[in-house]
């Protein structure tokens, strides 16, 4: 998104010290009548120097921009990992910056970059608490820096329209103890059509044992194609649990373990728009953003 | 605990070298100074093994320092005790590691020890070193504050801070340039003691390390320039005599009276010229012995010249002025009156009661001696008896001492020591203190006279001529200076660098005058008064058209902006939809990509968007308010459908 070049900036606590040691140095030219001259050319020399720092401060943020951000859903109580991708669009390398969010002194999340060279683009990540499941706008986001003086403290503000997934907590019991009214969804009566060699990250349940104890050689079974390994994860198998809640929570539990397991899924939320999907991030953005039709 | 990065390693270095200068400046030998000596050493030490106090020490430290300066230095004057604090505060600061912070604290110290060091009578340092020394504090400061990722050598951040400073340094001249009141030219420097009712031994000394201005005479084409043993400038006259410290007897001379002059005889070589005198401590008017006529001006009224007496000349009001003078190469004639408070042969009871120095006195003056003699004789004994010029004679507690022990000294011990010889044989003397010299420029004929020209010499009563005659002692004990001087006058015998320099101060000088003239001339010329609109209508003009072309390249730089950013937002949804940008592949590449790949509908807004975006960052004509448009509109229709796609690759299972 595009951002006006709208510097803002304040004395940090080191430039109030300086400007309160200026003002020392004046008065004491005023009561001085030996070295009057001299104290009130070393305040003047100062005061240029204050306002060197402060456009060095406007002039370290100038050409900074937030090209964006994304996150992928996340569960609620983990934190969400923001990414900020920051460009450096000016002739000349950025120092020192924090991308923090919103104006707190002491913020929420921060993310430290020390340099940004000219022309590069950077991502960071900030990291953002959630409580809840749902999704939430991104909040507004600040890139800021005391450097290069360490006098003043500048900041640029990003309004930000994108937003952040928190999907349930996975909470419930397994899979293998509900599922088996699912029908469908039973891993042990997979049909085999033949085997390949063992690779690194295959599953271990798809491991044949019985080849390996045999002959020593590993090998993987492989399925047939269109055949019925996926497990329906179904909102009406979810009716043991009362509370919406949960009931989402049971669901986010499933997915996870199949996720772990590697077994396909298809998501079924009942009520149109019931939804399934193979997307593993599509099925929990649905159950970020999942309410209940009466 | 150590420092990690070797530019914080380097920047510990480099503030605990800049604190050991600044305590220099001090030039204080206090024993808490000598303890910031001291922990400065130790940090070093510990420094270079890369070992640092803990912060409990560091706390404690900073305790004792204060307790330890607030009882110990009762009576000092606060600027002191704020430098001493400061300096040892810094360097408990360098006890421990340095960071960005911590780093920022110890040049605050630094800061501090410098105001105390300036603020004090007779500052070692003056304005140039100031600027630089701040100049050198800020790019020290930014190198501090510089994340060690970022790097760089200590020449690119120079010249990048030199990118800001010397712009804003232009703007802060144009400012006092513009408003002279607040000029730093201007401010009344106060300078050296020729107007001082008192010379305290030390007092030259003390003087002569300071390089103020305390006059600069300009001698016109025509006149003449006085030799180097007629360039003495008299300030202050001092009757009388406590041995070696000598005050003016206020008493005996009566309220200021209008200058009368007398007319010189027509012998007597007559200089003319014109001088500009900084203000000094009294008032006193520095001026080429002896003065017949003066002219003086102060922003550009005439200011009245009083007479203190004995030639001593002081102006109404304060502050610098110019003057227009007419002085003569003889000696004052106003007699040496018997109402002194002591008479003008008085001597302390400490002098008059000691035998030796009564001895001696009578050894060189006999009582039928001429003055002439007697000067003569007073110079051949310190020429004779092994006696030597120093700035640093060490402790002289008395003219007796000085005399027959230390006979090591500088002006007012030789001044002091020769008026009490004169005195005790029967001679009325009394001391002169003013300026001796001074640097001569034979392109500007300027004699520029500094506080460290400072001098005091000897007037001693001729009866048969009525005058008091100059009587230098320092003359005999040091003729080095005489022919220094000598040389300093004649520019014929210069080193071609020493021609050089006087050649460009004079060219520079003359470039500011001539400029200065013609500003002058031309406000107040009536063209001036008829022109004035015209330039502030122009220089409106010129700020109007500057803003707006500003405006427009802003306005351009964030249209650009717009069509990246578009494009970036873009590229974040189509990653969701599987259909990333590709590295290396040109915005219109991936966009034709994702046409191949699309719906009717889909494919015209991406051509829609392609097109625009081709205008709007290709071609001459930019992006204009239409094409921004048609890019923003294309890029929300492509969200919309890419959203709406999303959602089908979601099967509906209802």
């Amino acid at each position: 998104m595009a951002s006006r070049e709208r510097v803002y900036i304040i004395f940090h606590w080191a430039g109030l010290v300086f400007g309160f040691l200026i003002l020392l140095i004046f008065g004491a030219g005023y009561l001085s009548r030996d070295s009057g001259a001299l104290t009130q050319t070393l305040g003047i020399t100062l005061v240029v120097a204050g306002v060197v720092a402060l456009i060095q401060s406007n002039d370290n943020l100038r050409g900074i921009d937030i090209l964006g951000c994304r996150s992928l859903p996340t569960a609620a109580g983990e934190t969400v990992k923001l990414e900020v991708t920051v460009k450096n669009s000016a002739d000349r390398e950025r120092i020192g910056l924090t991308i923090r969010t919103g104006w707190r002194i002491r913020p929420r999340s921060s993310a430290w970059l020390p340099v940004l060279e000219a022309g590069e683009t950077a991502t960071v990540s900030l990291a953002l608490p959630t409580a809840r499941r749902g999704r939430f706008p991104v909040p507004q986001l600040w890139v800021c820096s005391v450097r290069p003086a360490g006098l003043c403290f500048a900041w640029k503000v990003f309004p930000q329209t994108a937003t952040y997934d928190v999907y349930p907590a996975p909470r419930g019991r397994p899979l293998d103890q509900e599922m088996e009214a699912g029908g469908e969804g039973d891993g042990d009566r997979d049909d085999v059509s033949g085997h390949r060699p063992y690779n690194p990250g295959d599953m271990l349940s798809r491991m044949d044992w019985r080849v390996f104890a045999r002959t020593g050689e590993l090998l993987v079974r492989t399925l047939e194609e269109g055949g019925e390994e996926e497990v329906l994860l179904r909102w009406t198998d979810t009716r043991f649990l009362t509370n919406t809640e949960a009931r989402l929570e049971q669901l986010s539990f499933w997915m996870d373990q199949c996720g772990q397991e590697g077994r396909p899924f298809l998501l079924d939320l009942g009520h149109p728009p019931g939804l399934s999907s193979a997307s593993l991030t599509a099925c929990r953005e649905a159950l970020a953003t999942f309410e209940e039709k009466l | 605990m150590n420092e990690r990065n070797p530019s914080d390693r380097i920047a510990g270095w480099a503030l605990a070298g800049a604190l050991f200068v600044h305590l220099l400046l001090l030039r204080d030998p206090a024993a808490i100074v000598l303890v910031s000596y001291l922990i400065l050493a130790v940090g070093a030490v510990l420094r270079s093994r890369q070992i640092f106090a803990p912060a409990w020490l560091e706390r404690s430290l900073f305790l004792l320092a204060v307790l330890v300066v607030f009882l110990t230095r009762r009576g000092t004057p606060p600027y002191l005790l704020i430098g001493e604090l400061a300096g040892i505060v810094g360097a408990v600061f360098l006890l421990r590691p340095i960071t960005p912070s911590r780093g920022l604290r110890v040049v605050f110290c630094i800061l501090a020890v410098l105001v105390a060091a300036i603020i004090r009578p007779y500052p070692g340092v003056g304005a140039v070193f100031l600027v630089l020394d701040v100049v050198v504090l800020m790019i020290l400061t930014q190198q501090i504050h510089r994340p060690p990722e970022a790097a760089q050598s200590f020449w690119a951040s120079l010249v990048r801070s030199l990118r800001v400073v010397v712009p804003v340094s232009i703007v802060v001249i144009l400012v006092f340039w513009l408003f002279p009141d607040y000029s730093i030219q201007t401010m009344p420097a106060i300078t050296g003691f020729s107007g001082s009712n008192v010379l305290d031994p030390g007092r030259v000394a003390e003087l002569s390390q300071s390089r103020r201005v305390a006059l600069v005479a300009k001698f016109p084409e025509a006149e003449q320039v006085p030799e180097a043993s007629q360039l003495y400038w008299r300030g202050q006259v001092l009757e009388r005599n406590e041995g070696l410290r000598w005050s003016r007897d206020s008493g005996r001379r009566g309220p200021p009276q209008s200058l009368e002059t007398g007319t010189p005889d027509e012998d007597v070589p007559i200089w003319r010229y014109s001088q500009e005198v900084t203000s000094n401590r009294g008032g006193i008017l520095p001026i080429l012995d002896r003065v017949v006529t003066v002219d003086a001006s102060r922003g550009g009224q005439e200011i009245a010249v009083l007479d203190l007496g004995a030639s001593v000349l002081t102006a109404v009001g304060a502050g610098s002025l110019r003057m227009d003078v007419v002085a003569a190469a003889d000696s004052a004639s106003d007699a040496p009156a018997e109402s002194f408070g002591q008479g003008s042969l008085g001597v302390p009871e400490e002098i008059g009661a000691n035998p030796e120095l009564r001895q001696i006195a009578a050894a060189l003056i006999a009582p039928d001696s001429s003055t002439p003699e007697a000067l003569r004789a007073v110079a051949a004994y310190f020429k004779e008896n092994q006696f030597a010029y120093t700035m640093r004679p060490g402790r002289i507690p008395n003219v007796g001492k000085f005399l027959t022990t230390i006979r090591r000294g500088f002006c007012e011990h030789y001044a002091a020591a020769a008026a009490n010889l004169l005195r005790l044989g029967g001679v009325p003397a009394r001391i002169v203190v003013g300026y001796r010299g001074g640097d001569w420029n034979p392109w500007l004929r300027t004699i520029t006279v500094r506080d460290s020209d400072a001098h005091a010499w000897v007037e001693a009563w001729d009866a048969p001529s009525s005058r008091w005659m100059r009587f230098d002692p320092t003359n005999s004990v040091a003729p080095d200076l005489t022919t220094q001087l000598e040389n300093d006058l004649d520019s014929d015998t210069w080193p071609w660098w020493r021609l050089s320099a006087a050649f460009v101060s004079a060219f520079f000088t003359e470039i500011g005058d001539r400029t200065g003239e013609f500003f002058a001339v031309v406000g107040a010329s009536e063209m001036w008064e008829s022109l004035q609109p015209v330039f502030f209508v122009g220089l409106l003009l010129f700020l109007t058209a500057w803003l707006a072309r500003r405006l427009i390249l802003r306005h351009m730089q964030h249209s650009r902006d717009l069509a990246a950013s578009l494009l970036t937002d873009l590229e974040f949804q189509a990653v969701r939809l599987g259909r990333p940008r590709l590295d290396r592949e040109t915005p219109l590449a991936w966009l034709r990509r994702l046409q191949d790949a699309a719906s009717d509908a889909e494919k015209e807004t991406l051509d829609r968007f392609a097109t625009a975006y081709t205008t709007g960052v290709y071609r001459a004509e930019g992006l204009t308010p239409a094409v921004a448009n048609e890019l923003r509109d294309s890029a929300s229709r492509l969200k919309k459908i890419w959203k709406a796609r999303r959602r089908g690759t979601v099967k509906i299972a209802s």
